[in-house]
């Protein structure tokens, strides 16, 4: 019998996983969501203490494989940067980050009422890693080659009069980083050299590597991983798809933590039946 | 000499002329950094395309040769080239081109990434074993992270999330800083020697 309990069978594992992450979406349980006081909290309050009319620059550097995590996180963050008021632009330097954000941004700002061009811009798209960051340093125009995601001249685009130089007219840049190029590059190419403060949104599994870089004071805050989406959801009041996901990705780690006590249980009887 | 020699001789100029203007005066004030930066945007830019053809080369032979998988091949020219053509007639604006992307792409690649959570927990199940003390210290801190990283985390014990932002900000945060300054030494180190023409790896020779 321990050695079933052992090796059980794989596909019994991946039913039972896919259960706990199914059945809470049709069934949610509505566990409490606590906020965490150094990382979401702190971007959070950064992002609600910008004077009104401030302009956040946003890097969506991931691909769909991380838009699970990140896309909410930056849902959250757009929408509450549309509350107060602040203007937002986009840049991704993953060839694919601009297009996922457009389809997060715009029905936020549909909703909202907010309009393209005076509230928010999405420049698309733009090649060559940290060197088109540090042309954006020196001229936002010139690094964009002069056009949005859509192809529109940025001379069309009113807010675009107000963004000429990275370094004199942003408040903030937030980066949602699902690897490199991401938030790295903005700490080595523009935020700590030109003193702008850095946010960031990072996938789960990339936390650990953030938080040396957290408490030295070169991030202001930081969204961790799925979990920090839904802390950002509340604390906006605003619940929408990481709140909802949340019951499902307890579940999911309570499954393999539970496959993982029945392994070692099975492993330490047959360890004692053998007498080592 | 093209192939080896040409690629080296300009790496190194390309690397003197960045730290000639980056770390000097005269080179901040010809701001040379920022026209090789463009120069650098339009290259990378060109070699999406290069890669292209290259893909289109390549899978075009093996297509010819009807090697084993060679549909596979065909699929991929396919999609490539139509979503590339589409892009030119439609343009990126067209609710088609729009759709395309939306409905198969972001859903394929979430879908790969989303595999991997089956292959984790099934990895977890199997090789997370108590065989020695680090093993066990490392079974009992994963559980913790795990479990205070959700909210089941707060009701099934209220100091879990706490415990768990401890592990993450102290032994954690010492840890990898050590890891970090680790890596950018040896990322020094290797940089150094590629713009020296010290290492020719990357350009399919062996490092001197």
């Amino acid at each position: 019998m321990w050695e079933k309990i052992q090796s059980i069978d794989q596909r019994i594992v991946y039913v039972l996983l896919a259960l706990s992450v199914i059945i809470p979406l049709f069934s949610p349980i509505g566990m409490p969501i606590s906020i965490n006081p150094d990382l979401t909290q702190k971007f959070y309050d950064f992002v609600e203490n910008l004077p009104a009319g401030s302009i956040v620059w946003m890097g969506p550097d991931y691909s769909p494989g991380s838009s699970a995590e990140l896309d909410p996180q930056l849902a959250a963050a757009f929408r509450h940067c549309m509350m107060k008021g602040h203007k937002v632009v986009i840049m991704s330097m993953w060839e694919q980050g601009a297009m996922l954000a457009r389809n997060v941004v715009d029905p936020i700002a549909k909703e909202m009422g907010k309009k393209y061009g005076e509230d928010y811009v999405n420049l698309g798209y733009k090649p060559g890693r940290e060197a088109a960051l540090r042309a954006m340093v020196a001229d936002v125009w010139a690094g964009s080659a002069g056009v949005d995601i859509n192809g529109t001249k940025l001379g069309d685009l009113p807010l675009m009069a107000q963004v000429k130089k990275l370094d004199t007219c942003i408040a903030v840049c937030i980066d949602y980083s699902s690897g490199s190029p991401g938030d790295g590059d903005y700490r080595q190419y523009v935020t700590n050299p030109q003193g702008i403060p850095l946010l960031t949104g990072q996938v789960a599994v990339q936390v650990p590597t953030r938080l040396p870089i957290m408490r030295s004071g070169e991030m202001k805050g930081l969204i961790p991983g799925l979990r920090g989406a839904a802390e950002y959801e509340k604390l906006i009041n605003k619940p929408g798809v990481a709140t909802q996901l949340m019951d499902a990705q307890s579940m999911a780690h309570v499954v393999i933590v539970l496959f993982m006590v029945l392994g070692n249980i099975g492993y330490v009887a047959m360890r004692g039946k053998q007498g080592r | 000499m093209v192939r080896k020699d040409l690629p080296r001789i300009i790496t190194t100029i390309s690397a003197a002329v960045i730290v000639f203007s980056a770390f000097t005066f005269l080179g901040n004030q010809m701001k040379l950094t920022a026209t090789m930066d463009r120069w650098f945007q339009v290259s990378e830019a060109t070699a999406f395309l290069l890669g292209a053809v290259n893909l289109t080369r390549i899978h075009g032979q093996y297509i010819q040769r009807r090697r084993a998988g060679y549909y596979n091949s065909i699929a991929l020219l396919v999609c490539l080239w139509a979503f590339f053509a589409l892009g030119l007639v439609v343009s990126n604006k067209a609710a088609s081109y729009r759709w395309i992307y939306d409905a198969t792409l972001v859903h394929m690649e979430a879908t790969m990434f989303s595999v991997i959570c089956f292959y984790i927990a099934s990895a977890a199940y199997r090789a997370f074993r108590i065989r020695t003390r680090e093993a066990t210290v490392l079974l009992v801190v994963a559980t913790i992270v795990m479990l205070g990283n959700v909210p089941i985390g707060d009701v099934l014990w209220s100091r879990l999330p706490s415990i768990k932002d401890w592990i993450l900000r102290v032994p954690n945060s010492a840890a990898m800083r050590g890891i970090t300054i680790g890596i950018y030494i040896g990322g020094f180190a290797t940089a150094l020697r590629i713009l020296l023409g010290l290492e020719r790896a990357h350009m399919g020779g062996a490092g001197a």
